[in-house]
């Protein structure tokens, strides 16, 4: 980076051009991202407003059962004679927070842990460490399994075990981001202006250190859809008749070359909006890297 | 008058794979109230590390002193807490590098308020008319609208400005400035260094000038101390120092200056390098690069230094004690 800084115009009109304003142009001039957002606002609008949008109740039992797509049913009907384009369009209220909630359950404390033990150092840090490092001997979906099997099956334990699962990838995202901020000038300069050690992480070196974070957040957004997803796919979250998309995926697989429908749009369901949130981490990701800066 | 800061017998220790580390051996110097002090010697001579420590900045158990009072009372039993009330409040820093030394996502209002609400507990509203007048103090062009900029949007000169007014914002009765205008151009040095003489005349404050550069320093001082090797070579009032220099390492670097003013020979360097820290020679660490060496000067270190009392000149060299006796 230049260290040369254009003069400030004279007058009083300075724009405020905060890093998190240039990266956020940045962002939204990037091409993926741009469909990314699309797709991702198309499934919230589609979510939030999921009765009025979808011609039937969810559960609601409209006719024959495994019915093909045709005009009346867009999507065709299920094993149960549920109109399917309502089920998935439900399905995306489910998935979208369970996505978020699960996020918040990992990213909350996983980032905690991580700028503590860089911050602290020491024993607190290798004690810290050592407990990331075994978390993360399990994959995460194993993980994951063992809690669900421990809480019970359910979608708020869903939630629980995606979050706790991917906790020690936070920590040691944030652990490692500190350690770089941490010796930086401006954060020695903090220290000897007086500042207390919970000011110096949260104002000081938190800020300099969230940008992969976020980055890293969005793009779990989509993964921890997909393994709730699966979760529930094996009958250990969403219960029937839940309007879950692993659990209608996993409905249809028994009839799956007679009615293939019933799996498939779930499917390309989790697909779409998986890879909306990859588009979307993407775009983030080079928005705030200064490495992969356009030209 | 007492001083306004005193440092008795400072030792500097780190510990290393290769052993102990001596950075600061025996340092005592005394900064009375409104009085500049300039620190000068090459890289690594120790004159950063005794600011660290005063501010208790270095890993535990490196430093030891005897004694440092700072108004009043001795600092070194404080305790941490106790420290971070002196930090910023009582004595503010000013840092080489203005860039790197200001947080890059906060504006520089918001880094400059931060110091009235951390210090004097003030609210938001009030933090920020205190923020904008230091900023006008520190002759920031309008104030009020650059407390909304970043650092980046700053040029070197005024980010310094800025990170000055961080310093003085508490109205510190102590300021340390490391290096303060090595990151700049020539001619914004000067505005730099004005300002500092400006505020400081305005709030009264002690300053010590850390600086390898004997023509930053010797416009603004009143006394200079000479470090080599971790010690205070000479101390005095500038001007005495500055025409009539006791020990050879000053001579040697008052020398190495470029001078437009005097019709001198180019400058001349001092021959060698500052030794080894882990591996210093016996008596007097210049010996062996010192053009007046004798066989008594590998004997014993050279005689200590008296710090207190009126602004003495004194040198830690085998020859003032012989000029003594000639005289």
């Amino acid at each position: 980076m230049a260290t040369e800084t254009a003069e400030l115009p004279a007058g009083p009109a300075v724009a405020r051009r905060s890093p998190g304003r240039i990266a956020l142009r940045r962002f939204l001039r990037h091409r993926s991202a741009q469909v990314g957002l699309v797709l991702l606002t198309a499934w919230v609008v589609l979510a939030v407003f999921a009765p009025w949008i979808a011609p039937y109740e969810p559960n609601e039992l409209v006719s024959r059962a495994r019915q093909a797509p045709s005009a009346d049913h867009w999507l065709g009907t299920d094993h149960l004679g549920r109109d399917l384009l309502s089920r998935v369009i439900h399905g995306a209220r489910i998935s979208l927070v369970l996505g978020f909630v699960s996020v918040i359950f990992g990213l909350v404390p996983g980032a905690t842990l991580g700028l503590v033990a860089g911050y602290a150092g020491g024993r607190v840090d290798a004690v810290i460490s050592r407990l990331i490092d075994a978390m993360l001997a399990f994959p995460s979906i194993i993980l994951a399994l063992i809690i669900i099997a421990t809480l019970g099956p359910g979608i708020l334990n869903v939630m629980i075990a995606v979050g706790v699962a991917s906790v020690p990838e936070y920590a040691r995202l944030m652990r490692g981001q500190v350690l770089a901020a941490r010796t930086q000038p401006y954060v020695e300069a903090a220290w000897l202006v007086g500042n207390d050690p919970a000011r110096i992480m949260g104002r000081h070196i938190f800020p300099n250190a969230n940008g992969p974070l976020i980055v890293f957040a969005t793009l779990q957004v989509g993964n921890a859809i997909l393994v709730g997803a699966g979760l529930s796919f094996l009958g250990l979250g969403a219960q029937p008749p839940t309007a879950e998309w692993g659990l209608m995926s996993a409905e249809g697989r028994d009839v799956l070359a007679r009615a293939w429908w019933i799996s498939t749009f779930p499917g390309l369901a989790i697909l779409s909006v998986v890879v909306a949130f990859n588009l979307v981490g993407d775009g983030l990701r080079d928005a705030v890297d200064p490495r992969t800066r356009p030209a | 008058m007492s001083a306004l800061l005193s440092i008795r017998d400072l030792e500097v220790t780190f510990a290393t794979e290769a052993g102990p580390l001596p950075a600061v051996q025996g340092v005592s110097l005394d900064v009375a109230p409104g009085e500049t002090l300039a620190i000068v010697g090459e890289s690594g001579s120790g004159k950063s590390v005794t600011m660290l420590s005063l501010l208790g900045l270095l890993p535990a158990g490196a430093a030891r002193a005897r004694q440092v009072v700072f108004d009043g009372q001795d600092i070194t039993a404080l305790d941490e807490a106790r420290l971070r009330g002196l930090r910023g409040r009582e004595i503010g820093i000013v840092f080489q590098d203005p860039m790197t030394s200001l947080n890059p996502v906060l504006t520089v209002g918001r880094q400059l308020t931060e110091m009235f609400e951390l210090h004097q507990g003030l609210s938001r509203g009030a933090a920020r008319a205190a923020a904008v007048e230091t900023l006008s103090l520190v002759g920031m062009p309008s104030p009020k609208e650059r407390m909304a900029t970043y650092p980046h949007q700053l040029s070197g000169g005024m980010r310094q400005r800025a990170m000055i007014a961080i310093a003085v914002a508490c109205r510190p009765k102590l300021l340390i400035a490391d290096e303060p205008t090595t990151a700049l151009d020539v001619t914004i040095q000067a505005q730099i260094l004005d300002l500092i003489a400006r505020i400081q005349e305005e709030l009264g404050m002690g300053v010590i000038m850390i600086s390898h550069d004997l023509g930053v320093v010797a416009g603004v001082a009143d006394r200079i101390a000479v470090m080599y090797a971790g010690r205070i070579v000479e101390i005095g009032p500038i001007d005495a120092v500055f025409d009539a220099p006791r020990m050879p390492y000053t001579s040697g670097l008052l020398a190495s200056v470029p001078r437009y003013d005097l019709d001198a020979d180019m400058p001349r360097s001092i021959p060698g390098t500052p030794p080894d820290p882990l591996a210093r020679p016996s008596g007097c660490a210049f010996r062996p690069r010192c053009a007046e060496a004798r066989a008594a000067c590998a004997a014993s270190p050279p005689p200590a230094l008296r710090p207190a009392g009126p602004p003495p000149h004194e040198a830690a060299c085998i020859l003032v004690g012989e000029e003594r006796e000639r005289t």
